[in-house]
């Protein structure tokens, strides 16, 4: 399966909880989300939803500049980003798991509706 | 790490990922790109140039994760006047087009005859214009103009230059886009206007100034070949502290008025008032209006109205073999022409010495001076 597809999906949540921890710049949170496992992730698409999230307010930004070299921009959850991400993360928790139990079951019979 | 300079082939690649987002206002580019700069180049350090990847997909990846891809209203707006230009364009060369066909003869191969010839025309202009706004501006016009001598190997290449863009060979010939289109537009507006502004300028000032002499010289000189005789501008006639004297009233030692009296200067020349036409109304007698010309276009004289009135005209008298303009007072009438007429004297208002100014003057005397006729 293309994973590329389920990251879409998981992508804002994944960025909030690597921004969670400490705050972070663009390639700085792409090599986190790497580390992390998810070495499909293109860059473009973290800083697209990097962007995304600040407008949406999830995230703040700041600049740190730099002395010799163009200045990196960082980024911090918000309140509303950390509501956001608890949110996000307890309906990741109901869906994988109900997605696990199916692909374990070889049935679907007993499933509760 | 801390530090990282911007790589020109990271700085190509942001160049290239801004071209596909240029729909997007100005805050919207700062806001994704902002940043961008310094990650892209950490990557370029950690994974090599071909780690970038191909600047159109990036942008669109870019786009779509940043939730910037779907604003129809936005990019409807801008595309719109975009559009509506490049529609505008093409109407105007299909109108342009419709009347070439319609026009007699064969109009399209005398329009592709002439092209060529605008094309070196628009680069003269060009080299012209050069001239025109860097040079030396007392400068003399000339065909090909000096430009510190480099004015034919400056033609040269402005004709190569503008036939390669006729020819679609350079930018903005041969690009269909819309800067292109709008860019030879100006350029070929600002060549015609420049061709107006050269072919306006009164050449070189030498020329100029012998064409006024000239033109002055032949315009005076028509003044007086028109039968006028020669004007109070050449300072011809009588003067008197400095007034132009239209006629003499003379009186004799009594101070009775005087009809008929012939004056000589020292030399025994005659004293010939000028016979110009007068337009300055005394206070007395008003002159009357020119019916048929009442704007005063082709009079010879207008009052302080500008309304045309008639001038009063001057006849001199006769001594049998010619006529003596030394005569006074001078009769005169008022006529439309300003031309003294054969038949003035056979006419219902014949020429008349007019009213004397003074009835009388004071009488003078010298002692021992007989008054009178000399014997």
């Amino acid at each position: 399966m293309d994973t590329t597809q389920l990251l879409k999906g998981v992508l804002d949540l994944a960025v909030l909880a690597v921004v969670d921890g400490e705050d972070g710049y663009g390639y700085d949170i792409v090599r986190r989300l790497r580390d992390g496992g998810l070495a499909d992730v293109g860059d473009a698409s973290v800083y697209g939803t990097l962007r995304r999230l600040y407008s949406a307010g999830a995230l703040t930004s700041y600049v740190v500049p730099s002395e010799s070299g163009p200045h990196r921009k960082y980024y911090g959850i918000t309140p509303t980003g950390r509501t956001q991400l608890k949110k996000q993360s307890d309906d990741w928790t109901v869906f994988s798991t109900t997605v696990s139990r199916m692909l374990n079951k070889p049935s679907l019979e007993g499933v509760p509706a | 790490m801390s530090t990282i300079a911007i790589a020109p082939e990271v700085a190509a690649f942001l160049d290239a990922v801004r071209t596909h987002l240029t729909d997007l206002d100005a805050e919207e580019q700062r806001e994704i790109l902002d940043g961008l700069g310094a990650d892209l180049a950490e990557l370029v350090d950690e994974q090599g140039p071909e780690a970038l990847g191909d600047p159109a997909a990036y942008a669109a990846e870019l786009r779509q994760a940043a939730g910037l891809e779907a604003k129809p209203a936005r990019a409807g707006r801008t595309r719109s006047i975009r559009e509506s230009v490049i529609v505008f364009l093409d109407a105007c060369h299909a109108r342009f087009d419709a009347t070439v066909e319609k026009a007699p003869g064969d109009a399209r191969a005398v329009l592709d005859w002439a092209r060529p010839l605008w094309w070196i025309a628009r680069a003269w202009l060009a080299v012209q214009l050069v001239q025109y706004v860097f040079g030396d501006s007392w400068a003399v016009f000339r065909v090909v103009p000096d430009l510190d001598g480099f004015g034919w190997p400056a033609l040269l290449v402005a004709v190569l230059g503008s036939v390669a863009v006729g020819l679609g060979r350079v930018w903005p010939g041969g690009d269909r886009g819309l800067v292109a289109r709008l860019s030879l537009l100006v350029l070929n507006l600002v060549a015609i206007l420049s061709m107006l502004a050269v072919l306006g300028q009164p050449g070189d000032d030498t020329r100029y100034g012998t064409g006024y002499a000239e033109g002055y010289g032949d315009a005076q000189q028509a003044q007086i070949d028109g039968g006028l005789d020669s004007g109070i501008d050449d300072q011809a006639g009588i003067y008197s502290n400095g007034d132009w004297v239209s006629n003499i009233y003379p009186y004799d030692a009594a101070g009775k008025p005087l009809v008929g009296v012939q004056l000589y200067d020292q030399n025994g020349e005659p004293i010939n008032v000028v016979t110009q036409p007068d337009c300055e109304a005394g206070a007395n007698d008003p002159h009357p209006a020119v019916e048929d010309d009442p704007d005063g276009w082709t009079s010879y004289c207008t009052d302080q109205g500008y309304d045309a009135v008639q001038p009063r005209v001057f006849y001199p008298w006769s001594n049998g073999a010619a006529q003596v303009f030394n005569m006074f007072p001078l009769p005169s009438r008022f006529q439309e022409d300003p031309e003294p007429t054969a038949s003035a004297f056979t006419d219902k208002d014949k020429p008349t010495i007019g009213i004397f100014p003074m009835e009388s003057v004071p009488k003078a005397s010298l002692p021992g001076l007989a008054t009178g006729s000399r014997r």
